[in-house]
């Protein structure tokens, strides 16, 4: 499929003009910013690290922050605009005006990455942490790829619904198993284990470990969850992109 | 209307016909639904910018925003825009692209009339750039404002060319001499339908179409063909105040309500609580209506 730049140029344009028009969408990551600066100010300031328990609010919060800006509005970024854009018919118009479906992909999967981006890094500081604690090349990578994961998890959502009401009713499920780690984490430990392959659980586990001593520390199991959700959810995608095109 | 959207879909390809096969020589068409939806989020110029770099479209967008009749509304967000304008915007849309042929499904369906007389005007910008253009309706008088070339759909016999053209028929006179020792003034159109005839009284006649040489009857929605020809019609019915505003069509001026110009060579009237019938009026017939009805 021959893709043009110039197309993908003017799709990223006008898709970073409806993203930020667009409240429902927008308001997520800004909620998870509020959220975190709430939360860093009322929860008291622990930080316990003995006996194999180890608990620190920065890295709580930080992890919560993270997970709500990446689950919750990584996957409506993505589902709730192509739902929307068949809802109304706009995106036949797209695709009977010279755009394939691969410039669509990737010049609206751009908007949404960079604000994720933007957000991820803005919640360093609003949760507390300082920019040298946390090893920022590692935070970048593993929060990008969790971002890139949610975008396409969001696209297979909108791929298979009609409309926005649909999307969102697929969605949801989706989006409380992935929150729910850090708090279940904590809670239920035998759960907890199952919560580790998850891609929000190595976010979680990595908030956890910045903040205790040592830093951390890069391991096979982390770096086998999160390529391997990036690789079974591209998988997901394409098939369902080849099964049902973007806008059957 | 589902028929018009298959076949949209069999002419640009997406659906293959279940026999026989078609020959395209162009691949630079362009289909617009009746559905078909604008970013409502983005301006009249934010939109059609989106387009002009999609399609690569090189003058400045400003030289056409008064063909379009978009002035007024070119800052303003699609949203708050009415059909008449969001028609336009999406013609405007079209022509950036230059295709060759376009599709329209029904573009007059819920306008006003004076956003048919822009629409139409708009229009004219993408025949003057040779793009060729197509459009279904379930009104014949909406397709005589946007072509002078209509075709009809029918069931079994799938599309016909509707004959514009004046019907030459002999046998008028011999039945104007058989009608003098009748009463003048009584008349009633008669009409077959299966084992019954029915009579019209002219006044309840609000026009007569021809269709395919056919003279229809017209009430309210109803269509009631007749064996008379549009000649023979026209000759009964003058008296009862019927006139032939076009080769195809004999309207009751009882019920005719307004007179609209959509532009310099065609004229259209509205009947009296039907809005959705638009007759067509021919130029020369217009001076002929004038000295009838003295206005």
């Amino acid at each position: 499929m021959k893709i043009s730049l110039r197309k993908i140029k003017a799709i990223i344009a006008m898709k970073f003009q409806t993203l930020v028009s667009n409240t429902s969408v927008i308001l997520a990551p800004i909620l998870a910013l509020g959220f975190v600066f709430i939360m860093k100010r009322i929860m008291p300031d622990v930080d316990v690290n003995e006996a194999g328990m180890n608990f620190s609010t920065s890295g709580f919060v930080l992890s919560f922050g993270l997970i709500f800006n990446i689950a919750i509005a990584g996957i409506s970024m993505s589902s709730s605009p192509l739902a929307e854009e068949k809802e109304k018919n706009t995106l036949r118009v797209l695709m009977t005006s010279s755009v394939n479906g691969l410039e669509y992909l990737i010049g609206t999967l751009i908007p949404p990455l960079i604000i994720l981006i933007i957000v991820n890094i803005l919640m360093i500081p609003v949760s507390g942490a300082s920019f040298a604690d946390l090893q920022l090349g590692s935070y970048f990578v593993i929060s990008t790829v969790s971002s890139v994961i949610s975008l396409l998890i969001g696209y297979v959502v909108g791929i298979f619904s009609k409309n926005q009401t649909q999307a969102s009713l697929i969605g949801m499920p989706i989006t409380l198993i992935l929150t729910s780690v850090p708090v279940l984490k904590f809670l239920q430990e035998d759960f907890g284990q199952f919560l580790n392959y998850t891609y929000t659980g190595v976010l979680t586990n990595y908030s956890n470990s910045i903040f205790s001593g040592d830093g951390y520390q890069w391991n096979v199991t982390d770096s086998v969850v999160l390529f391997g959700w990036l690789l079974v959810s591209t998988i997901v995608f394409v098939y369902a992109y080849k099964k049902n095109g973007i806008d059957g | 209307m589902k028929k018009a959207s298959v076949f949209f879909e069999l002419i640009s390809g997406k659906q293959y016909p279940s026999s026989g096969h078609i020959n395209r020589s162009t691949d630079s068409l362009l289909v617009e639904s009746k559905d078909d939806g604008l970013y409502d989020d983005l301006t009249v110029q934010g939109y059609l910018k989106f387009f002009k770099n999609i399609a690569d479209f090189r003058d400045p967008l400003e030289e056409y925003i008064a063909t379009f009749s978009l002035s007024d509304v070119w800052k303003t967000k699609i949203k708050k825009l009415t059909k008449d304008q969001r028609k336009r915007v999406s013609l405007y849309r079209m022509f950036l692209f230059t295709p060759e042929v376009v599709l329209i499904e029904d573009p007059f369906n819920d306008l006003t009339d004076e956003g048919i007389e822009l629409y139409l005007k708009s229009l004219e910008q993408l025949r003057t750039n040779n793009i060729a253009t197509l459009f279904t309706s379930n009104y014949t008088e909406d397709l005589l404002l946007l072509s002078n070339e209509v075709y009809r759909y029918h069931r079994l016999t799938g599309l016909e060319k509707t004959d514009l053209a004046e019907e030459t028929d002999g046998d008028t006179r011999k039945n104007d001499e058989s009608e003098s020792n009748q009463p003048k003034n009584v008349f009633k159109v008669t009409c077959k339908l299966e084992d019954k005839t029915i009579f019209f009284s002219p006044d309840e006649i609000d026009f007569i179409e021809s269709i395919n040489s056919v003279s229809n009857i017209r009430i309210d929605d109803e269509y009631f063909p007749t064996d008379l020809t549009m000649n023979e019609l026209e000759n009964k019915l003058s008296k009862f105040g019927f006139f032939r505003c076009h080769r195809s069509y004999l309207v009751n001026l009882q019920r005719v309500s307004e007179l609209i110009s959509y532009s310099k060579n065609s004229y259209t009237l509205i009947l009296k609580g039907n809005p959705s019938a638009k007759l067509p009026l021919s130029r020369n017939r217009l001076e002929e209506m004038k000295q009838l009805i003295e206005f």
